[in-house]
């Protein structure tokens, strides 16, 4: 047998050996991300083949995955993507024929086109296609990853505990958690003299237009699908909010969507955010709890539908709920 | 199209399956010709108008050289020189000397910043130097090392030397004299499938599963981001650029020579272990080995190299140096990146030819230590390419020894260090890893990067070097 019939064959020993261990594991295994982007595909594949019916889903950048995921409501999923923005979540319901009742989109970020390789990596086939049933090629299961895992419990296990934090994915869209009062301060105001910079701009017009027509059409699709679809815009630093990017933004989506509901939530009034834009971990507790409420509002306005039962995620830790 | 994408996959394919036809033998360049054109268009169609214009007037010159009169060819081969370096400079330097000379408000200014940058436009008009420069050298001595008197087979054939797609966008930078004469009829039975498979595997292991997932790690290597991470964590992050970016690179390199060998073309190979290098000058016979040998051949030596006394040589050294950091990009960081370099060159080559140095192995040792710290520090200018934060990243380092840590980023740095060093290692030491090439500890080896490549690849980014 040759070297490359050899090396595929080890290949296919080893993804199905993975896969019988990784199914024994998985009940207990915490699944973790190396970074944003393998987080974000985590997120959106927990979507695709767990909880594809799910009734709402929020689309949105950092700022909205800044959201609790365990005070949202059991139907409700999150499918916010750091580092990229809502029309990520809008394009891969749309490519996946996902058919939620309600979209929630966030406003914030709606400038930031699509990122094709995010999607291509979750939905161009054949990858795509033997995900669904293999468990060990979806990131969740990323082999490197969970090795770390469990070498770092077993290094937890045998050596005294060490002094610094062990920071994780989730951790990092933000100027990160400096220690000292000055560091957070010199640094808080560096990224908020970054934002004020970018929110005084206003946007461009190619962006805009493109912005625009890529939601146009996302919305009649998404409505030609019968599903129902509102704005809503991430609370930010009061000395943002009212700045040329942030206003047009918000008064161009109202003009171009009039008949779509287009929601502030709790207004900036008190927040002072990590970094302008990023909410403190008790500012989203306010924002999530809100959420919550014109979820609600929005149920007891439907008229009831059969809904299949959802596994609820108990986790403050969106990453808890993602297995 | 990447190399890492299912289409470029498709086209080796399909370009393999209608190459080797036996009925299409005599249409094997012109074959690739095409392949390599859908390649290029699929990144930048409007661009490939212009890498028709310089092929065709390097193929112009080129045949001037050889079939023109005689007297005239030292001007075609100048006439072909200048017009490759000038289509470099305005495409790739306009904007920047522009906009240094204040002149990027002028509706001038703006319209060389608005040129998009073409893709490869280092590599092909490098291709057309060495092609013009090799081919007068030939004809000077009477020699010939394969540019056709006919003018459409001769277009053919430069046309696969400056298009021919594993090298295209990246490199590694062939040698007009290595390439033309490996151009005949090419039979399937001749290919060594399993050295194809080998460089291929190693090369996409390196770029999608290292380079790929380090690159998630080192992405705070950005302003204002690393202002809040620890100086430990700086370092870490710069010690994971420095294994992305040969990680990346490398890749790149490997892939482009397995493709290549799949259409029966040997390109030279572009790394040997570079982080073991014991010196600067050993590093740059190890790193990008194309580019250094196209600068020691093509402008270190005509500028007098060695051979003009010791000061003459520490100049030559820093201007080589110099014009080989701009060639990496349209930014003033990349002539201080040549310039840090070239000082380090001049420096050792003067403590080299004033004291006698130890050749105990601690002290090789420490030196190959030294050198991949410095290395690993310059590179901070290809990710930061604003000055002031490269200060900002040093300040920080200086500064932020009481910030805590990332025991995550040490572990995930380090976890995918292991390849790079395995491989360096394997590389540097062929006898006594010799174990590793027994077949069934290759199969395991491959089959494992395989397993790892389609389980555990980072989020697709473009090949650092693309932007070059």
């Amino acid at each position: 047998m040759s070297l490359i019939a050899r090396a595929f064959l080890v290949m296919l020993l080893l993804l199905g050996g993975y896969e019988l261990l990784f199914g024994a594991v998985r009940s207990r295994y915490m699944p973790r991300a190396d970074s944003i982007p393998i987080l974000n595909a985590m997120n959106a594949q927990n979507y695709l083949y767990e909880r594809a019916n799910a009734e709402v889903v929020i689309v949105g950048s950092s700022l909205s995955g800044r959201l609790r995921a365990d005070l949202l409501d059991a139907r409700t999923i999150n499918l916010a993507f750091g580092g990229l923005s809502a029309l990520d979540g809008l394009e891969l319901i749309t490519r996946a024929d996902m058919r939620p009742r309600l979209v929630m989109i966030e406003s914030n970020v709606l400038f930031r086109p699509a990122s094709d390789s995010f999607l291509d990596r979750l939905l161009a086939p054949p990858m795509a296609w033997l995900r669904k049933p293999l468990w060990a090629l979806r990131d969740v299961a990323r082999p490197l990853t969970v090795g770390l895992s469990y070498a770092q419990a077993l290094a937890r296990r045998l050596l005294p505990a060490p002094r610094v934090a062990n920071a994780t994915a989730g951790d990092q869209p933000t100027a990160g958690q400096p220690t000292t009062a000055s560091d957070s301060e010199s640094l808080f105001g560096r990224m908020l003299d970054l934002q004020r910079v970018a929110y005084s701009e206003p946007l461009p017009a190619p962006e805009r237009t493109s912005m625009l027509e890529h939601l146009s059409a996302h919305l009649q699709d998404l409505r030609a699908r019968g599903i129902e679809v509102r704005f809503f815009e991430m609370p930010t630093h009061p000395d943002l909010c009212e700045l040329p990017r942030q206003r047009e933004l918000r008064s161009e989506l109202q003009k171009a969507f009039a008949t779509v509901g287009y929601v502030r939530v709790l207004g900036c009034t008190g927040i002072e955010s990590t970094d302008g834009v990023h909410l403190r971990s008790e500012e989203a507790v306010l924002v999530t709890a809100e959420l919550r409420r014109l979820i609600k509002q929005w149920r007891a306005e439907e008229p009831p539908q059969a809904s299949v039962p959802e596994r609820r995620c108990e986790s403050s830790d969106i990453r808890l709920c993602i297995s | 199209m990447l190399f890492n994408s299912f289409e470029f996959l498709l086209l080796v394919a399909v370009t393999a399956a209608l190459y080797y036809q036996p009925a299409l033998r005599r249409l094997q360049v012109l074959i690739l010709v095409v392949a390599s054109v859908i390649f290029y268009a699929a990144f930048q169609p409007v661009l490939l108008l212009l890498l028709i214009v310089v092929l065709a007037i390097n193929v112009w010159t080129s045949h001037a050289v050889v079939y023109g009169p005689r007297e005239n060819s030292r001007r075609a081969a100048a006439l072909g020189v200048i017009f490759n370096l000038a289509v470099l400079v305005f495409f790739k330097y306009g904007a920047l000397l522009a906009s240094s000379i204040g002149a990027g408000t002028s509706s001038f200014g703006q319209f060389l910043v608005a040129l998009p940058l073409p893709l490869g436009i280092s590599f092909f008009t490098f291709h057309g130097i060495t092609l013009l420069v090799d081919t007068f050298r030939a004809h000077a001595q009477d020699k010939n090392f394969g540019i056709e008197r006919s003018l459409p087979v001769h277009s053919m054939r430069i046309g696969l030397y400056f298009l021919f797609f594993p090298q295209l966008v990246a490199g590694p930078i062939t040698k007009s004299r290595q390439f033309l004469p490996q151009i005949v009829p090419k039979y399937w039975r001749d290919v060594d499938l399993a050295a194809c498979f080998r460089l291929a595997t190693l090369g996409y292991f390196l770029k999608m599963v290292v380079a790929d997932n380090l690159a998630q790690q080192t992405y705070w290597i950005a302003y204002p981001y690393f202002l809040a991470k620890s100086s430990s964590d700086l370092l870490v992050m710069l010690t994971g650029y420095s294994l992305q970016i040969f990680a990346d690179f490398a890749g790149y390199s490997l892939i482009a020579l397995g493709i290549a060998r799949v259409f029966g073309y040997q390109l030279p190979e572009n790394f040997n272990s570079p982080y073991l290098a014991h010196s600067f000058s050993n590093f740059w016979t190890r790193w990008h080995i194309s580019l250094s040998s196209f600068l020691r051949e093509y402008l270190y030596v005509p500028l007098g190299g060695n051979r003009h006394g010791r000061l003459r040589t520490y100049f030559n050294l820093m201007v080589v140096m110099l014009l080989g950091g701009m060639w990496h990009g349209a930014a003033w960081s990349f002539m201080v990146w040549g310039a840090a370099h070239g000082l380090a060159l001049v420096v050792e080559r003067v403590v080299e030819d004033h004291v006698r140095l130890p050749t105990h192995w601690a002290f090789r040792v420490l030196r190959t230590l030294f050198v991949f710290l410095y290395v690993s520090l310059a590179w901070l200018l290809f990710k930061l390419t604003d000055f002031t934060h490269v200060l900002e990243f040093m300040r920080s380092i200086a500064n932020n020894g009481e910030l805590e840590s990332s025991i995550d980023l040490n572990w995930i740095v380090a976890m995918y260090a292991v390849p790079v060093v395995a491989y360096h290692w394997i590389k540097e030491y062929p006898q006594r890893t010799q174990w590793v090439r027994r077949p069934h500890v290759e199969s395991l080896v491959y089959g494992l990067m395989l397993f790892l490549i389609v389980t555990n690849s980072g989020e697709s980014q473009a090949f650092v070097y693309f932007q070059f």
